[in-house]
């Protein structure tokens, strides 16, 4: 099972960028591909700056608003790609009080792993969903800080990182 | 515009809240308190409708125009820059 990263996705629809081939291969070569609401949250936030998108979309389909253009965006790239939404449930009592699983496993993360706030979060993502049994063993990422900690995601998650032909600087 | 009477079998906690709205004066009766909760709910199922709706018509503007119609151009840039921010 196929954990993908929302990179991945802007990446299959960004023609500027070099990896979109590549992008769109994996997405639709791959079966199992599932994704959090943290990928659903992510799309929404950049749809919401892609004003001339949103706007080009609502006009063609005849919708209310943008936020129904976003909704509308999401859902086809999800069905398009094979994108399985999985809902992540749970909370933990810690030191700090109820925390949401997820959250408490980005804290605990950090102890191990450098990285910045929404890739751990991602990861806890990954790791709540294993706890409910679910078996991933890839994250799917365009994002080079995931390679970078290869090693100790195999070990804490056993989880290997397949990741877009990084970009040159 | 013509009306029915439909029966509906209502749980315990949503009857309390329809008597309570009753009690409060907000509705003047248990009907007019669930005909007020049913529109609402159809306008929100009506979005749902089109939204669905709308997902269908983004597949066919995408075989028309033999690519994905959604072109997010420098959004992956933009993603990547955010994350090291954050």
């Amino acid at each position: 099972m196929i954990y993908v990263d929302t990179s991945v996705i802007i990446a299959a629809l960004d023609p500027t960028d070099p990896r979109r081939e590549e992008a769109r291969k994996a997405l639709e070569l791959h079966d199992n591909k599932i994704v959090s609401e943290l990928v659903i949250a992510e799309l929404a936030s950049v749809l919401a700056r892609q004003h001339k998108v949103l706007i080009s979309i609502k006009d063609k389909l005849g919708l209310d608003d943008h936020m129904m253009a976003s909704m509308t965006i999401i859902l086809y790239i999800l069905k398009r790609f094979n994108l399985k939404y999985i809902v992540v449930r749970g909370f933990s009592r810690t030191l700090f009080g109820k925390l949401y699983n997820p959250m408490r496993y980005a804290i605990e993360l950090t102890e191990r792993l450098r990285l910045k706030t929404l890739d751990l979060l991602h990861l806890a993502y990954i790791k709540a969903m294993k706890e409910q049994g679910l078996l991933i063993n890839t994250l799917l990422t365009a994002d080079t800080d995931f390679k970078n900690v290869e090693k100790d995601l195999q070990e804490l998650l056993r989880v290997s990182i397949e990741l877009l032909t990084p970009v040159s600087q | 515009m013509g009306s029915k009477v439909v029966s509906v079998r209502l749980d315990d906690e949503l009857l309390k809240l329809v008597d309570e709205l009753v009690r409060l004066g907000v509705y003047g009766s248990r009907s007019e308190a669930l005909r007020d909760f049913i529109r609402i709910g159809a306008r929100y199922a009506r979005q749902i409708q089109m939204v669905a709706e709308a997902v269908n018509k983004l597949f066919e503007l995408e075989k028309e125009e033999g690519d994905i119609p959604v072109k997010l151009g420098g959004a992956l840039r933009q993603l990547l820059g955010e994350r090291e921010r954050f």
